[in-house]
């Protein structure tokens, strides 16, 4: 199998589980802590045979904005880290300065060491770009607040920006650019 | 030499893992998706605007709520109200061994002061071995026999009441095809 796929899937076993799991836990701990009143009912003829409903359509808009809103922190969060870290390391290799802020900051121990492969910032943004994906959708349909919507499409377009640009940053390793060292 | 021959296998074999490895890879993505999409809660309030209705009220007072939950054989329940005062129950069977099973459906909720009168009729799609009656409160009504004929039947709901509605099945022989049933409640 191609070192690169199994690098690719390895990668993906921690966000996948994130999605999933934190969803599931969200709703039910919501359902819990507001004692709401539910019931799961079936289908055959659906992708998957069970479905969760609620009483009222403002119950569903509060358990499914603030799961919704905890289920794309828990991606969102380690994507911009690592984003954010992979652009410090650049930039601190390029200016001086940015060590001086890092430090005045005390982040200094994010650009110590290079362990941002540009696969696992690939590998977060999608995932990142699918549980935006799914905020809008909801957001678009009622059943979550519009500003989540929105937030999840503007952290999808940085996470994007970043990629794009850590990206550049490796294929001008590659391919070095005239008058300018890459290291 | 085993050990050359152990990694020259591998090596043959791992250039075929790699589609396996591809779709692994799309399912890994996809699914967190679905999983996360069907584990966000639907409201019953919201399903009805789709005239799949489950807990509507008319004039005269009289509410009709499916119970919904999971049951291994009655599966897709739908509570549709055609025309007022009319409330068709849909559900599909699913192929099961003989036996009694049995599955609250509707709850029918009188509010009024006095009590009302319930026509109920049953229809099934194809006609199979099994005998389908409803239970309200503690009282059998048959709908269908088991050669199929169907009979339709009045129920009186007590006044300021709620009455849990049990749809009943009992077949003889083991039916090897999904069926369709339809109660139809008039209000009379």
């Amino acid at each position: 199998m191609s070192k690169l796929l199994k690098r690719a899937l390895k990668l993906s076993i921690l966000p996948a589980s994130l999605m999933v799991v934190g969803k599931f836990l969200s709703v039910f701990i919501l359902i819990a802590l507001y004692s709401l009143q539910f019931s799961i009912e079936s289908s055959s003829s659906s992708l998957f045979s069970i479905q969760i409903f609620l009483q009222t359509q403002e119950q569903v808009l509060n358990v499914n904005s603030i799961s919704n809103l905890i289920t794309f922190l828990l991606i969102a969060l380690p994507t911009l880290y690592i984003i954010a870290r992979k652009t410090f390391m650049q930039s601190a290799r390029e200016n001086p300065r940015t060590i001086v802020k890092l430090t005045r900051l005390n982040i200094l121990k994010w650009v110590t060491s290079d362990k941002t492969p540009i696969l696992q910032i690939t590998i977060w943004t999608m995932f990142l770009w699918i549980i935006s994906g799914v905020c809008i959708a909801s957001s678009m349909s009622g059943n979550t607040y519009m500003w989540i919507g929105v937030l999840s499409g503007i952290s999808s377009i940085l996470a994007a920006w970043g990629m794009v640009r850590t990206f550049e940053t490796e294929t001008d390793k590659i391919y070095p650019r005239e008058n300018k060292a890459y290291y | 030499m085993i050990k050359r021959e152990i990694k020259r296998f591998r090596n043959k074999v791992g250039k075929y893992m790699d589609p396996l490895a591809i779709i692994a890879m799309i399912l890994v993505l996809l699914l967190p998706a679905l999983t996360v999409i069907n584990l966000s809660p639907l409201s019953k309030s919201n399903v009805k605007t789709n005239k799949n209705v489950l807990g509507e009220a008319v004039g005269k007072d009289l509410g009709f709520v499916l119970v919904g939950g999971v049951h291994d054989y009655i599966k897709e329940e739908l509570l549709d109200f055609p025309s007022e005062d009319t409330y068709q129950y849909v559900a599909t069977i699913i192929k099961h061994n003989p036996g009694r099973y049995s599955k609250p459906i509707v709850q029918i909720v009188n509010e009024n002061s006095q009590e009302q009168a319930v026509t109920v009729s049953a229809l099934m799609a194809t006609t199979s071995n099994t005998e389908v009656s409803i239970i309200v409160n503690e009282k059998e009504y048959r709908l269908v026999s088991s050669e199929g004929e169907p009979y339709t039947t009045s129920i009186v709901l007590p006044s300021k009441s709620e009455n849990i509605m049990y749809l009943k099945l009992v077949t003889q022989t083991p039916t090897l095809f999904n069926n369709n049933i339809e109660l139809q409640f008039v209000q009379r």
